[in-house]
């Protein structure tokens, strides 16, 4: 082995060594790491066995903050996430009965500083509690936080913001979050709709005065979160979208109108059923079953016809949900459209549905 | 005669140095990533995945072949993951076994004339049924065309743009779906989302859910524990960092449709399907030509749990047939190798690949070989050659425990004491026998595929009774 250089085997055997002694150390820090972690999780149990019952007794009326607080602030740490974790089981009405709670912890300036942690992660972990742990005082902050360079923070602070019922920063928010991409867009969507119907007047302004301000980005979204939050007010600024020449605006108007529901949408809904991208063509069809427009059931049925799959199955589907009328036309044309799709498309959604005998269907 | 010898001593310690240099920069690359994943992530959050009615929907594809004893299991374990909107897609690809029959028996299917879109050329799909009962279940039968072959025809019967493919023997934790689905709403760059296998051998499952975790009871199975604990810790975990992930498990994938079907689906001919897809997937996301829109995720907290081979006979045809995989895929897509038009990928990832997995075998069969050498013509003593195994396998065990303390301060699924010294155990046997075993199964492999061409997929696993494995 001296070909390797004499004091190859004695640096081999030490290096040897050393890794003998770094693994029976890494194999100690485990053990440590276990018991550290197994006295933690005794700790958090017994804190919540005690702490849990008596916020449980605050919430029905039965004690008094006064006598909950000194049990929280023993722990502040532990109290956050239990509050946070029986804030989110409660229906959003009784939340704010916890407030006195949240408020009791000595961590909203904590935390506020923490959003200017160089660690990303902390300023997420920060921007998601100041929703629960914040008031007035904290909004500057948490506006300052929508401008951070990481889209997660961006979003934690926004959902902190939507639950503090910070109405008018409904507008920075669409600002701080103009971004392309369905999946971007879902999830600004998704932090708006938390605002609950209060969000509609804002909206509302976004899709009326349309002087350039907005992006389709951000009418798109406007338009999404009127349609889920089922605001009857939006029906006719969302049916002057249809005309729009960008495709996912069309798409997303008529979406939302399907989702409202608006008898009275449906005739300019059904306009769009020749429209050129399938997408459009493919919701116009979901829309008219979602609205029940049994006047329109022909043109549904034209549409089993048409050269997109995505398409014709909505149109199955949809005059499955229009009742009798649309049954008895998927009917007619499974047995007699000459179209052999037509024919295919039928048959599957009876059939999916439960309608068709065994014999029937396999026919 | 010493010159060459000397030559190839050297070349062997620069290898051996250079792989655990990459492995050390893997274990760091890899905890710093569980680190930053645990402290960005929320429970809250996949609460509100869980509730919300944008999350975007799942199609769960369960590829399977003569699986009759398991499937039921594996249904019911999808059929009740926590997810808002999710189907089952189960596609038997060909069984001879009762595999259909067991399936209409549980969940009462009924067979429908249902029209499957064809984006991907696929044998012929014969019937397909849905329940009557769990009315986002669809089950296909078609002619047999392998793993590969099934997943495609499954995409086409697929109505969500996420698919999701699970193998016909694994169970997923009840969130498992929502941790997969997280990155994609993190970023909007992301093509796909791979997630942890851990051997379900230990696992007790009841109705199609977990009860208990345990540790496989043989030898065998706990080396393999450990073998994808440092698989998965911190080998993946880190290589996804270095946009190097070049190997997904088949048995837990979350991958857009619209990206699924522009690389193509996997490649039905390929000995590992999964292999060889990871990479085309990898290929086709990094390739500068098509703008590097997209992205690969890692989630370490998504666990998938799979079957592993507690017999040695079908534990050597299993590695074999990796080994024989490993080198199809890698030739198969040999365009890659060092190209920089495929970024990391192609500069670090496919070599990495390729000389520190595939080629692998090779150099430790001459370091075996050259130390027989030494010893014989008396270049060497036993002393010397001793204390150089000595140092291979502390630097495994030092790895290793490297591995499992990653698993214990990321605080996930940790292990009852019991089980956790039996793993400790397991981890100081491994270099003693286990991975030479492993060393010889994929040294037949390798000289079965570039000698003998061979490119079958070796014999069925054999199941444990489904009261062990799933019941």
């Amino acid at each position: 082995m001296d070909i390797l250089g004499p004091d190859f085997l004695r640096i081999a055997f030490d290096i040897a060594l050393v890794l003998a002694a770094m693994s029976a150390v890494v194999l100690g820090v485990i053990v440590l790491v276990r018991l550290a972690a197994q006295s933690e999780t005794l700790r958090a149990e017994r804190f919540r066995r005690r702490a849990e019952p008596a916020v449980t007794a605050y919430l029905a009326g039965r004690d008094n903050a006064g006598k909950v607080v000194p049990i929280l602030q023993e722990h502040p740490a532990l109290a956050l996430n239990l509050l946070m974790e029986i804030s989110d089981r409660l229906p959003p009405a009784e939340r704010p009965t916890l407030e006195t709670l949240f408020t009791s912890l000595p961590l909203r300036a904590q935390e506020s500083a923490a959003l200017h942690s160089r660690r990303w992660e902390r300023r997420l972990q920060a921007a998601g509690r100041l929703g629960y742990l914040g008031d007035g005082v904290s909004v500057p902050a948490l506006l300052d936080a929508l401008q951070d360079p990481v889209l997660a923070v961006r979003f934690a602070a926004a959902r902190s913001l939507a639950a503090l019922g910070q109405t008018p920063t409904i507008r920075n928010i669409m600002l701080a979050f103009d971004l392309p991409g369905e999946m971007n867009q879902r999830r600004v969507v998704e932090v708006l709709v938390l605002f609950g119907p209060a969000a509609a007047a804002p909206l509302l302004e976004i899709l009326e005065n349309d002087d350039g301000t907005y992006s389709d980005n951000a009418v798109d979204v406007a338009t999404r979160v009127l349609g889920l939050l089922r605001i009857d007010e939006a029906v006719e600024p969302i049916t002057a979208l249809l005309a729009h020449s960008e495709f996912r605006v069309r798409l997303n108007a008529v979406r939302s109108l399907g989702l409202i529901g608006d008898h009275g949408s449906a005739e300019a809904v059904a306009r769009l059923a020749g429209d050129p991208a399938w997408e459009v063509r493919n919701v116009v069809m979901q829309s008219l079953g979602r609205m029940r427009s049994v006047r329109h059931t022909g043109l549904v049925a034209d549409a089993l016809r048409d050269n997109s799959w995505w398409v014709r199955f909505s149109a199955a589907q949809a005059l499955w949900n229009l009742g009798t009328e649309g049954r008895e036309a998927l009917h007619a044309a499974m047995t007699g459209s000459p179209d052999r799709f037509a024919r295919e498309m039928s048959r599957q959604v009876l059939e999916e549905n439960g309608t068709l005998a065994a014999r029937e269907a396999t026919l | 005669m010493i010159t060459i010898v000397h030559i190839l001593l050297w070349g062997i310690l620069v290898y051996f140095v250079a792989l655990h240099l990459i492995y050390v920069l893997l274990v760091f690359l890899g905890a710093a990533q569980v680190r930053r994943y645990k402290s960005a992530v929320t429970f809250a959050e996949f609460d509100r995945i869980s509730k919300s009615e944008l999350s975007m929907p799942v199609s769960v594809i369960i590829p399977g072949h003569n699986e009759a004893e398991i499937i039921v299991g594996t249904v019911e374990n999808a059929l009740k993951l926590n997810y808002p909107t999710h189907e089952v897609i189960v596609v038997d690809d060909g069984s001879t076994d009762d595999t259909i029959g067991v399936l209409q028996r549980r969940f009462g299917l009924r067979r429908v004339d249902k029209q499957a879109r064809k984006r991907i050329g696929t044998k012929q799909v014969n019937a397909i049924y849905e329940s009557e009962t769990f009315p986002n279940l669809v089950v296909a039968a078609k002619d047999n065309g392998r793993r590969a072959d099934a997943i495609n025809a499954g995409s086409g019967l697929a109505r969500y743009p996420l698919l999701c493919v699970v193998d016909a023997d694994c169970v997923l934790e009840p969130d498992g779906l929502l941790h997969m689905a997280r990155p994609f709403l993190v970023d909007s760059r992301l093509a796909a989302s791979a997630g942890v296998v851990r051997p379900s051998n230990g696992l007790t499952v009841e109705n199609g859910s977990i009860v208990r975790r345990g540790l496989p009871r043989t030898m065998l199975g706990m080396n393999q524990e450990i073998e994808y604990a440092r698989s998965f810790q911190w080998a993946r975990t880190g290589l996804s960092r270095l946009r190097s992930m070049l190997c997904i498990s088949g048995a837990l994938l979350l991958v857009k449709k619209s990206v699924f079907e522009a690389a193509g689906g996997p490649w039905p001919q390929s000995i590992t399907d999964d292999m060889e897809f990871a990479i085309r997937l990898n290929s086709h996301i990094y390739d500068r030509r098509n703008g590097r829109h997209h992205a690969l995720a890692f989630t370490p907290d998504a666990v998938c749990y799979t079957e592993v081979p507690e017999k040695w006979s079908q534990y050597a045809s299993q590695r074999n047939r990796w080994q024989r995989g490993t080198l199809q895929s890698i030739f198969r897509h040999w365009r890659m190798l060092f190209n920089p038009r495929y970024g990391m990928t192609g500069v670090f990832g496919l070599p990495f690949f390729l000389f520190f997995e595939a080629l692998a075998p090779l150099v430790e069969l001459l370091a075996y070989t050259l130390a027989i050498v030494l010893l014989f013509t008396g270049l060497a003593t036993g002393k010397q050659v001793l204390v150089l195994l000595f140092l291979a396998y502390i630097t495994g065990v030092f790895l290793t425990l490297l591995a499992v303390l990653i698993n214990e301060s990321s605080r996930w699924r940790t292990a009852s004491w019991g089980e956790f010294w039996k793993m400790v155990g397991a981890i100081f046997l491994d270099h003693l026998g286990f991975h030479q075993f492993r060393l010889l199964c994929s040294l037949v492999g390798t000289f079965q595929y570039v000698f003998l061409r061979r490119q079958d997929l070796g014999a069925k696993m054999e199941r444990l009774t489904p009261a062990a494995a799933v019941s």
